[in-house]
C-alpha cells in the first residue's frame, strides 16, 4: 500500500496553503518553484507524513488535492 | 418575494434592492447576510445597474474559480471602474506575471522570517497604552499595527505610517460616502505622489531586489518591458488598499468578539496556543468582504440563474462562510473549531495574496495583546458602535481594562 497526493493543475493557483500546513511534504518558497514542484504533480507520501498530506488535502482552498491509496 | 426578473424570460428569483455600503450599527451586515442566506440561494439586486447575488458556499466558490467570468470589476455596482488595481483587475497570463512580481513578499517562508519583527511591532504598540487602562483599538492598534508591519515588510520607513494611514482611510471613507468623492480622489493623488517619490528613489538608488519591494518593482518586466507608471500605481493601490484596511477590520471584529465573550478570553488566557484556531474562526465568522463580484464572459446558466454576457454576478461571502450545508453550528464562534476551509480570503486566481501575512498578523497581534492585557471589556454600549459596509469594518472600538499601576503614574 502506498499513498499518493494528487494535485489538479487546473484548480491549483499557488496560494501555498499546502506548504504552510504540510511543510515536510511540500515546501516551496517561490511561486516559480511552485509551478514546477506542486502544480499538477503527484506526490508520493511517506507513511510518517500521512497526517500532513491529509491536512493539505483538507485545507487547500481550491480543493485541488485528492489523496489516493494504491496497491503498488 | 418571488418576482420575474425583467428581460430574463420566466425565471423567478427574489428581487430586492439592498445597499451594502452605508455606515450602520455594528453587526448589521453580518445579520443581513444571515437573513439573505435563510431566504434562499439566489437573488437579483436592483441597486445601480442591477446584479445577481448567490449566498451558498459552493456557488460562491464556483463563481470565484470559474473561467466563464472575468475580473474587470469586483464591485457589483461598478462594472467599469475608473480606477485600476493589479493584479486584481487582470486575468490569465497578465495576472500571473503581475502576481509573480509581488508574491515573494507574501510566501509562507517570508512571513515566517519576519515573524519576530511583527511581534516586536505589536508589543511596542500595545505597551504604549496598556498602562492607561483604556484605548480605542481601531486607531491606536488595528490601523497602526498592519501599516507598520506592511512598511517593514516591503522596505519602507515605519514612520511613514503617519503619511499612508490617513490617506488609505480616506479611500474607504469616500467609498461609503463619509467624505466627498473629490476629497477621496485628492487623498488618492497624495498616496500616488508618495509612491512616486519612492519609485524615483529606487530607480536612482536601487537596493536588494530580493528584499526591497520597490526595487523589485522598478526592475521587473512585463511582456519583456519595464512596468509603466500606471501599472506601478495599480500595484501600489492593491498593496495599500488590500493589505491595511482588511487587517484593521478583522482585528476590530476579533477584539469586539473577545471583549464581549469572557469565556473565550479565559480559554485563550489558559492556553494561548488556541490563537491559531481562534483567528481562523474569526476569518470565517466575520468574513469582512461582504460581497465580491465577477463579470460574465458569456451567456450561461449559473446555479439556475440566466446570466447574460456582461452581467455582474456576486457572491455574498459573509453568508457563504455561515452556510449550514458547509458548517456545523455556522452561527457560533467556536474558538477551537477543527481546521476547515472558508471563503474569507475568496478563492480562485485572485484569492488574497496576503493570506499568510494576515494570519500571522492576527495571531501575533492577539497573542501579544493577551499577554499584556488578558482581560478587557467594551468601554461603550455595544449599540453605539458603528460599522462600514461593503468591506466591513468597525469605525471605533473603545475598550477598557484594569491596570496594575494606577493610570497616569509612570511605571
Amino acid at each position: 500500500m502506498s499513498l499518493r497526493l494528487i494535485n489538479d493543475g487546473e484548480l491549483c493557483n499557488g496560494h501555498l496553503t499546502c506548504c504552510a500546513v504540510a511543510p515536510d511534504l511540500l515546501s516551496v518558497d517561490e511561486v516559480d518553484a511552485w509551478s514546477v514542484a506542486i502544480k499538477g504533480q503527484t506526490i508520493e507520501v511517506p507513511p510518517e507524513l500521512r497526517e500532513q498530506a491529509e491536512r493539505a488535502e483538507a485545507l487547500c482552498p481550491e480543493e485541488a488535492y485528492s489523496l489516493v491509496e494504491t496497491d503498488q | 418575494m418571488e418576482h420575474l426578473v425583467e428581460g430574463r424570460g420566466d425565471v423567478r428569483c427574489p428581487v430586492m434592492e439592498f445597499d451594502y455600503a452605508p455606515v450602520k450599527p455594528a453587526g448589521y451586515y453580518h445579520e443581513q447576510a444571515k437573513v439573505l442566506r435563510d431566504q434562499g440561494p439566489t437573488f437579483f439586486n436592483q441597486l445601480a445597474q442591477g446584479f445577481w447575488m448567490v449566498t451558498e458556499y459552493d456557488a460562491c466558490r464556483d463563481l470565484l474559480q470559474s473561467k466563464a467570468f472575468n475580473s474587470e470589476s469586483f464591485v457589483p455596482v461598478d462594472p467599469d471602474p475608473a480606477y485600476k488595481m493589479l493584479p486584481t483587475h487582470a486575468d490569465g497570463k497578465a495576472h500571473q506575471q503581475y502576481r509573480r512580481i509581488m508574491s515573494p513578499w507574501f510566501s509562507p517562508g517570508t512571513i515566517q522570517r519576519v515573524e519576530p519583527e511583527i511581534r516586536q511591532i505589536a508589543a511596542k504598540l500595545i505597551e504604549r497604552f496598556a498602562g492607561d487602562g483604556h484605548c480605542d483599538l481601531i486607531p491606536e492598534f488595528a490601523m497602526r499595527f498592519p501599516t507598520e508591519v506592511f512598511l517593514t515588510l516591503i522596505g519602507l520607513p515605519v514612520e511613514d505610517a503617519d503619511i499612508i494611514q490617513p490617506l488609505v482611510e480616506d479611500f474607504f471613507r469616500g467609498y461609503t460616502g463619509e467624505i466627498s468623492e473629490e476629497a477621496m480622489m485628492a487623498s488618492l493623488g497624495e498616496l500616488f505622489a508618495y509612491y512616486d517619490r519612492v519609485i524615483a528613489d529606487r530607480q536612482a538608488n536601487p537596493r536588494d531586489p530580493e528584499r526591497d519591494y520597490f526595487t523589485r518593482m522598478v526592475q521587473a518586466e512585463f511582456d519583456g518591458r519595464p512596468l509603466n507608471q500606471e501599472e506601478m500605481h495599480a500595484m501600489c493601490m492593491l498593496l495599500s488598499l488590500g493589505g491595511l484596511d482588511t487587517t484593521r477590520a478583522h482585528l476590530g471584529y476579533l477584539f469586539k468578539h473577545l471583549a464581549e465573550h469572557p469565556e473565550d478570553r479565559r480559554r485563550l488566557n489558559d492556553d494561548l496556543s488556541l490563537s491559531k484556531s481562534c483567528v481562523e474562526e474569526s476569518f470565517r465568522f466575520h468574513a469582512i468582504i461582504w460581497i465580491l463580484a465577477r463579470k460574465a464572459n458569456e451567456d450561461m446558466d449559473f446555479h439556475g440563474l440566466p446570466v447574460k454576457k456582461g452581467d455582474m454576478v456576486s457572491g455574498v461571502l459573509t453568508a457563504a462562510n455561515r452556510d449550514p450545508k458547509k458548517y456545523d453550528r455556522p452561527d457560533e464562534f467556536i474558538i477551537d473549531r477543527p481546521e476547515f476551509r472558508h471563503l474569507g480570503f475568496a478563492a480562485g486566481i485572485h484569492r488574497c495574496l496576503g493570506i499568510h501575512l494576515a494570519r500571522a498578523e492576527l495571531r501575533i497581534g492577539l497573542e501579544e495583546w493577551q499577554k499584556h492585557i488578558p482581560d478587557y471589556e467594551l468601554a461603550v454600549d455595544a449599540a453605539e458602535l458603528e460599522e462600514r459596509g461593503s468591506q466591513l469594518s468597525l469605525l471605533s472600538l473603545p475598550l477598557r481594562w484594569e491596570t496594575k499601576v494606577p493610570a497616569g503614574s509612570s511605571a
